[in-house]
């Protein structure tokens, strides 16, 4: 499959575009939701796909998920800039609560679970980040990097790094669970 | 750093909630119904005209991500400038933060940096998309467009302050460096300065100095700046910034006490 195609035929553009949305915006949806919690996905993608719309001879066909990816981090930084800074992505509970986390305190696998959602929500909001990045969509470190706009090795080295602080992050509050959300 | 084995791996598990938790929900638009709403409201022809529409902070959504077209107009640069990095030693980005650093070009009105702009993603010479907002009336004053009005004597500069690709207009034998400015291909011209202009646009946006370590570092080894050498001053999971001592080749990074405490420090 070639990235781009060589002669668009009138009407393509609607074809591709009816194409591109009924293929990608369930997925690209639960990236959004996912990922950027604290924005409304369904606004986003609202975004994401005029802007492919706009654009929809630059939207390669064999990396298009990762293209609206990355358009869609675009959108979302965007309005994090309008708001000063995205501060309500650093209040743990709105988060946990936003992505309809519901741990089940008296159910092992449940309070295992909140030891990781609060662990994650301990972590830097770059390393959140690429870890519910990579947990919600099968993505390599070169797609990530292509949607964080670093080198692929780049985003290997920092997927590593985030798993490596999730797991130390969940190891202290398991071997001090008076602490609760200070690693 | 403990990092004790765990079974499950958290991020196991992670995966596998998130992925659960999204299966019960689904976007609030059909997708039929959403390809008929954007298709018959947003004019794809018109690029620009989308662009302006938006705010100008939105218009960095419009770009296509890693976008090869920037790279080309710079390349076709106006007249190549040989700039060096000041002797000066520090060179701290911690001034003013641009309007739109993800925007490609940002056309202003005046040489005034608080005059009203119009914020572009670059497709082709920036001179010229600017100057056709000008021909069509959007400026100098896009609240009272003016169709038909002259226009005047654009140039593309970049902006020491926060590294933004601006196109002013500027009167005869003006030059951008007589506003304090850069020539606009001045990144192709030293890649030292590229490294400062970069850094500037990057630390417009909030990074901690873990992820702005990291594209430091990459942006080192794309420059080819293989004597230079990145310094943590300090960890900070709130906003980072970074300074460039030329003489010692040594980029420190650390927090930046111009930006609003995130709340991870200040809950």
């Amino acid at each position: 499959m070639t990235s781009r195609r060589a002669e668009p035929l009138p009407g393509d553009a609607h074809a591709r575009f009816t194409a591109l949305v009924r293929e990608h915006q369930r997925d690209l949806f639960a990236h959004v939701r996912v990922v950027y919690p604290h924005v409304d996905a369904d606004t986003v993608v609202n975004e994401v796909f005029v802007a492919a719309w706009q654009r929809i001879d630059d939207v390669p066909d064999d990396r298009a998920a990762t293209w609206l990816r990355a358009t869609a981090r675009y959108v979302v930084s965007n309005r994090r800039r309008g708001e000063r800074r995205w501060q309500a992505l650093n209040d743990r509970v709105a988060r946990l609560e936003s992505v309809g986390y519901a741990p089940a305190p008296d159910h092992d696998a449940g309070l295992e679970l909140h030891l990781v959602l609060d662990a994650l929500a301990s972590l830097s909001s770059s390393d959140r980040e690429v870890l519910l990045m990579t947990a919600i969509d099968d993505l390599t470190p070169e797609d990530v990097g292509e949607i964080l706009g670093v080198k692929g090795h780049t985003a290997a080295v920092r997927i590593s790094r985030a798993r490596a602080r999730l797991r130390a992050a969940v190891a202290a509050r398991t071997e001090h669970p008076e602490q609760g959300g200070t690693a | 750093m403990t990092d004790h084995p765990i079974d499950p791996d958290p991020f196991d598990l992670l995966r596998d909630h998130v992925r659960a938790v999204v299966l019960l929900e689904r976007p609030g638009v059909d997708p039929d119904d959403l390809v008929a709403q954007i298709t018959g409201t947003v004019d794809r022809a018109d690029r620009s005209r989308g662009a302006q529409v938006l705010p100008l902070h939105a218009s960095g959504a419009l770009r296509s991500p890693r976008s090869p077209r920037r790279r080309r107009w710079l390349a076709a640069g106006l007249v190549a400038a040989t700039v060096a990095v000041g002797s000066a030693g520090i060179a701290a980005f911690q001034g003013e933060r641009p309007a739109d650093p993800t925007a490609d070009v940002v056309c202003r009105s005046s040489t005034d940096p608080l005059s009203s702009s119009i914020g572009l993603h670059a497709d082709g010479d920036p001179v010229e998309q600017c100057a056709r907002l000008w021909a069509r009336g959007d400026l100098p004053d896009l609240d009272h467009p003016t169709p038909g009005g002259a226009v005047p004597r654009l140039v593309a500069c970049t902006s020491r302050v926060n590294g933004a690709l601006e196109v002013l207009p500027l009167p005869d034998l003006t030059t951008c460096a007589d506003l304090g400015l850069l020539d606009a291909d001045v990144e192709q011209a030293d890649p030292a300065l590229a490294l400062q202009v970069r850094l500037q646009r990057h630390v417009a946006q909030c990074h901690d100095t873990a992820e702005l370590e990291a594209y430091t570092v990459g942006l080192i080894e794309q420059l080819e700046l293989s004597t230079w050498t990145v310094r943590v001053a300090a960890e900070t999971t709130g906003c980072a910034t970074a300074a460039i001592d030329s003489a010692t080749r040594v980029i420190t990074l650390q927090a930046d006490p111009l930006a609003p405490s995130s709340s991870k420090e200040n809950p």
